[in-house]
Order: C-alpha cells, then structure tokens, then sequence
C-alpha cells in the first residue's frame, strides 16, 4: 500500500529523514489527491515495513511555485539530500494527478523502431560518423530522444516545450548552442508527422505534413497486412505528387535502374532546396527516402541518403525512419546493434517505487546553478566523469556531454603553451582523462590507417607486407549457401 | 591440372601404408564433384566419417569424377539431394536451367527459395571492344557500389570474371582509372606457392568489395552481381563452366563479348520482352 502525504515545510523535514508526517491517506490513484494548499508539497512513500524501518519518499509533489524556496533550502541548509532529484522523483501536482498506477509505460503506439531509427540518425547526422562508430551515450543526447521519450511517456506535449527543456538543460554546462541544433531545422518537421502518426488525432497536424503522415500511416498498415505491394499502397498516400507515380512501377525496376531514380530525385530536392517547405518538399523527401530504403532491389540502401545528408539532412532522417515503421520486433542487432539498446530507453517503463537514474532534474538544476561561482554547478554534485544524465521530465533522462560542455564554455581561446624548461608532471588522472576524450579523434584515423595498410598494390603482386586480416576468409560472410 | 591433382593425392595416399596420415573423426568436403577418385580414396584414408558436397552441374576440371568416385565407396555412402536453395534470383536460375538440368529434372527455378533483391536481372552487352567492356561494367559496378552498399557492408561482393589470368591484371588497371572505384577492386586468385606469393592474402576485404576472378578462380563463389568480360574469346568451356558462372550471380549479371555470344550463352539467354507497340 502507498501513502500520499501533504506536508508542510517541518514536515517535509521529517519525510525525508524516513519518518512519517503530513496528513497522510492512502493513495489509490488519481481520486485520491487533492489539491495542495499554498507553501504544502505532496509526498508519496510505500507503506512502512512492519519492522518499523525508515520510510523512503518516492515522490515528492512539488508546485512550480515553490521549486526555488524548496531546492535552495535543502542545498543551503540539508546538503546531505540535496539534490533531491537524485534520489527521489519531482512531480508537479498535475503529473502526480494523472497516476494511476506506480508504473508508467512508455507507449509510442507501433512506432518504437521509426523513432529509434530517427534517433539514430540524429546521432549520426550531428556526429558526422556512420552508425558503427557511434555509441548509446550520443543518442541519448539527441533531441529525438528527448521528443520521443517525452511522447512516449507524458503524451504529445508541444515541441516547442520539449526543445526549450533540452536547450536549458544544455545551457547548464556550456556558453552556445548544443551541437545537436545544427540539425533541428532539418528535423522539426520530421518531428511533427511522426508525432501525428503516433497520436490518435492527427487533425492538428501541420497542412503541409498531412500527406507524409498519411503516407506513414499507409507504410504502418501496408507492412502490418503483409501487403505485397507497398509502393502502390503508398502511392495511394502521396498520389499529390507527380514523382510518385514511380512507385507504381518500382517492382519492375531493378536495383541499379532505382539507384538512377534516386539520383533524379535528389537533383529536384536540391534545386527545390531553397522554396519554401511545402507540402510538395516534405512528401517529396518522402518518396526520396522510401525509394533509399527499397533501393536494393527491396532492401535498404541507406548510404545512398547518408551521402546526401551534408546537403538535405532530413533524407537521412526519414530513411531511417521510414525503414523502421511497422516494425515491431526492436530487439533486433539493428544499426550494428544500436537499434536495441535505443529502442530499450524508448520504451522503459518508469517506475515510481524505484530511485530515478538520472544525475539530477533540469527544474532542480535551473535552481540550484550559480553562476557567481567560479564552479556554477557545485551545488549539483556531479560524479560522473564524463557524460551526466538530466532529467528534462521524470523519465526523460538525456545524455549530455560535461566534458565537452565545459571546453565549449572556455571563455578565453586557449593560446601556445610557452616552452618551460623544467615542465610540471601532468597528474595521471588528467592524462587518462585527456586521452580519454580524444580518443574518439583518433579512432577515425586509426581505422584509415589501417585501410591503408591493406592497399592495392600488395592485393595484386602479394609480395607486399601481408595486411591484417579484418574480415573472415571463404566463404563469404552471410553466404546463403552454394 | 588434374593429372598433377592425380599424382599428388597418389603420392600421399603412400604414406597410408606406412601409417604416416593423420587422422580426422570427421570431414566434410565441399565441390566434391571436382575430386579426382585418388583424392577421394585419399579422404577415406584420412576419416572414417566422411560429408561431401558436390553438383555435377558445376565440375570446371576435365577427368575429374568426383561424385562417382564417392559413390563407390564401402561402405556405400548414404545419398540426399538438396530439394531447394536461397541463392538465386528466378531470373538467374531459369538461364542456368536452359545450360544445364540436374539429374531428375530438378529445375534450379523451381526450387528457388530467394528472398533477396528483386527483380533479378541478366543483360548482355556487345559487341564492345575489350576496353568498352571493361568501362561499361565500371559504369555498372559504380552504380552496384552505391545501391548494394548495406549488402556489401553484411558481406556481398561484387565480381567481374574473366576467361584468362592475364585479363585480371587489364581489369584491374582500368578499374583504377576510374576515379569513382579506385581502390576498390582486389584479385582474389590462389596462392602461386612461390617464395614471394606467400605474403598474398586471398581472403575476400569489405574495402575493396569487387572481386576479379577467372572463371575457374570463381567456383564455389557467390556474388551479389557478376560481369562476365571478354566471354566470346574462350573456346575450351563445357557447359559445366558455363553454369558455373551464372550461377555465381545472385541478383545481376551482365555479360560481355567482342564477337558473336557463345551459342551456348545464347540459347540461354532470354532477352527482356520490349512494349509490343
């Protein structure tokens, strides 16, 4: 059994120490909470072993309101607890109304693997490396990730909130934009037809969106039906368009006559670049992407958008969206196995009854930096080397990058160390540190180095020094038989 | 060859008797159709559990009798035919079954399970001078590297096969002239056995995805695509070869000829139907 509690500021002292106090009552859901007067916060604890043990808050309700006078008390005056969201989750009275169970799930409604492509594709647009290079962290920073675990677990709340969170939440750790911005222009729109897809209502969508997010919606049952023929399903969808007609006739073109179609399509997106984005352009880029992601003869090719990506980033996006929709096995070794473990984060349940895993709450944090400090984040208490997780809504942890941040906010630019005669011993921790962040720099050339070594002229002679062998000898990797 | 292959496996099945031959629990031997009856006599000393593969369509080596030769075996091995395959485009398949049927009428279009890209296609290009053949499958193979990428990336390759081993070297030069495959062709051959081969690695690399290969270089392969060059100027094929060949393509293939197509390329070859009108 819960306990719901309303408590006064004594109280909350109490509450968190693991005594009982407040007026309590048990919760049995959304019914069972009532409105909190002027200067209470709610709190929200399992019911006391029979033991008679320590009462571990949950939840703490805490209205807009009093964020700054609650947040600052515990940091000035109970630094051992401080910050709270590290331990216990922050809810406004408007959240907490909504529960009904302990559980939350995140729910994208079929759509998990088109946002887990996007996501992915975000993070390889905005690191400028393929899929295999990238790693969890970097998606989970993306802002994909943040629109989609938002949808997932608190419903469609505008875009305009969610960017705001993810902007300020980056603005704790460095001076500028985050890196991810680069992209959004491209992604907005992305963001806005896959939302609609997902949500029941799409009537609200955007004019110029409604046919791409009816086009997803046809994908979604086309592959759902097993249907034969998707292209002429989508056809149906984007029939607007004059270049659609293509895809009544893709399955009697092969994949290097597709490979020329793409090419075609490409130069009228870049010579379109420029307009205005029309309802026209986004089903255009549309096409573009299925076309990448069938292009193979029926299987993705989705280099061919990945080359254009500098140009028209949301190529890329959508196929990598687009091949992902109605799929609903997500714990495939997708995107060189990255595709689960995003897909994974996606749709998490939360859970109430368990400690948050995030380093802090973005409400908390906005409170409690200083920026007259020569530390402003001191009061955040960060232990994490490198990367931190804030939460931008309970739930929505994003990945941000502390090291990086940090350079980013150098305010001088760094000049020419003078040459000392006698150098100071750099600290090993620093140097591990150091190599650490750079690595990822060096890797890239690693590998080109490593191409190199396997260069043409010792393939064709053999009397050159032997390469290592990367790669499995006969037979071919994936053969399907002889 | 095979009479080289012959003495070898003689020689070495001497060393049977004075019980100089290591043994094996088990062996399993793939192109079995290509043994010579020494190798397989020299197998059966080797391993009292012995697994061979073979398609008699597919022997490229004259004199070799390898499915017979284990056939005759004592004991008598078990037989099992493979009543399907994953390989072959349709399109491929009904080409090679206009070479060559296997023994029961099994049709290789009729027990295609493919599942790969579709539609498959076979398109023959000539006649072209040698040095049009060579660009004009360039100009394929670009095309084949951006569309087949994530295939090639999960290990496809791409082959460009020729009747002579000196043709792979001309191959190989123009292919890096063009400046969108630079570096990404590679001889894949056999090791020669001389001292300064030995560094030679013929392992197949994602880096250089096309492969150039003779025709008896490509047995036991299999290619996304195959561009088959200079195929008219090789008058020592059986039909065996022939099927060979087309059957190393899984999706694609393109054929190329100076003079007049083989017969046999031509009796098989069904060119796409055009508009009646």
């Amino acid at each position: 059994m819960y306990i719901y509690a309303v408590a006064n500021e004594q109280e909350v002292n109490e509450i968190v120490v693991g005594r009982p106090a407040g007026h309590q009552t048990p919760w049995t859901g959304r019914r069972s909470v009532h409105r909190l007067p002027n200067g209470a916060v709610g709190a929200f604890w399992r019911d006391q072993k029979p033991d008679g043990g320590p009462i571990r808050p949950l939840i703490l309700v805490v209205p807009e309101e009093e964020h700054r006078r609650l947040f600052g008390r515990f940091a000035q005056l109970r630094g051992d607890l401080s910050p709270l969201s590290a331990w216990c989750h922050l809810l406004t009275p408007k959240q907490f109304g909504n529960l009904d169970e302990t559980t939350r799930a995140a729910e994208l409604n079929g759509y998990e693997a088109a946002w887990t492509g996007l996501v992915v594709a975000e993070a390889s647009l905005v690191a400028q490396r393929p899929v295999s290079k990238l790693k969890l962290a970097a998606c989970l920073a993306t802002q994909t990730y943040a629109v989609a675990r938002t949808n997932g677990l608190w419903g469609s709340l505008p875009l305009r909130d969610i960017l705001e969170r993810y902007d300020a939440a980056h603005q704790l750790f460095r001076v500028g934009e985050p890196s991810t911005v680069r992209v959004r222009a491209s992604l907005e729109a992305v963001w806005d037809a896959l939302s609609a897809a997902s949500s029941a209502d799409a009537l609200g969508t955007n004019a110029s969106l409604r046919a791409v997010v009816r086009a997803l919606r046809t994908l979604r049952e086309s592959r759902k039906e097993k249907d034969v023929d998707e292209a002429e399903a989508l056809y149906g969808a984007l029939n607007e368009l004059s270049e659609a007609d293509l895809l009544l006739r893709l399955t009697r073109i092969s994949p290097e006559m597709r490979v020329k179609e793409f090419d075609k399509l490409v130069a009228v997106l870049e010579h379109e670049i420029s307009h205005e984005r029309s309802a026209r352009w986004h089903s255009l880029v549309f096409l573009t992407a299925y076309l990448a992601t069938v292009a193979a003869g029926g299987q993705p090719s989705l280099r061919l958008a990945e080359d254009v990506s500098a140009r028209i980033p949301e190529l890329a996006a959508w196929a990598y969206l687009i091949g992902g929709v109605g799929e609903r096995v997500v714990w495939t070794s997708s995107f060189d196995g990255l595709g689960r473990l995003v897909a994974r984060e996606l749709t998490r349940p939360l859970h109430f009854d368990e400690a948050p895993t995030c380093d802090f709450g973005l409400e908390e944090a906005l409170t409690l930096v200083d920026r007259q400090l020569s530390d402003s984040l001191v009061y955040l208490k960060i232990k994490q080397l490198r990367v931190v997780s804030v939460s931008l809504l309970p739930g929505v942890n994003i990945s941000i990058s502390y090291t990086e941040g940090m350079r980013e906010a150098a305010p001088e630019p760094i000049e020419s160390a003078p040459r000392l005669s006698n150098p100071p011993r750099l600290d090993r921790n620093v140097l591990s540190s150091l190599a650490d962040a750079l690595f990822p720099y060096f890797e890239a050339r690693l590998d080109h180095t490593r191409n190199r070594y396997g260069g043409r002229k010792q393939q064709k002679s053999g009397t050159a020094r032997r390469a290592p062998s990367l790669h499995p000898k006969l037979p071919i990797e994936g053969s399907e038989g002889d | 060859l095979s009479r080289w292959k012959s003495t070898l496996a003689g020689g070495a099945l001497e060393f049977a008797a004075e019980n100089r031959i290591p043994t094996y629990d088990a062996l399993f031997v793939d192109e079995a159709q290509d043994l010579m009856p020494e190798e397989v006599a020299l197998l059966k000393a080797w391993s009292p559990n012995l697994f061979f593969v073979g398609d008699d369509r597919q022997k490229i080596y004259s004199h070799s009798e390898g499915l017979n030769a284990v056939r005759t075996l004592s004991p008598v091995p078990i037989e099992r035919f493979l009543p399907f395959h994953y390989r072959m485009a349709p399109e491929i398949c009904e080409m090679a079954d206009r070479i060559q049927v296997a023994e029961g009428g099994r049709a290789l279009s009729a027990t295609s399970h493919y599942k790969g890209p579709q539609p498959g296609r076979i398109r023959v290009h000539g006649p072209l001078t040698r040095h049009e053949q060579i660009e004009r499958a360039g100009e394929a193979l670009h095309d084949q590297l951006r569309v087949y990428a994530g295939l090639i990336e999960q290990g496809d390759r791409l082959a460009v096969v020729v009747p002579r081993q000196d043709d792979r070297d001309l191959v190989l030069d123009t292919l890096e002239e063009n400046a969108s495959l630079v570096g990404k062709s590679k001889i894949i051959r056999a090791r020669s056995g001389e001292v300064e081969d030995r560094e030679y690695d013929p392992s197949f690399n994602r880096d250089q995805p096309i492969a150039i290969l003779t025709e008896q270089g490509s047995k036991g392969l299999e290619f996304r695509a195959v561009h088959w060059l200079f195929c008219d100027e090789a008058h020592w094929r059986k039909a065996e070869t022939y099927y060979t060949v087309v059957t190393r393509a899984k999706t694609r293939l393109d054929i190329y000829h100076g003079s007049d197509l083989p017969g046999m390329l031509a009796k098989a070859y069904s060119p796409p139907a055009g508009d009646l009108w």
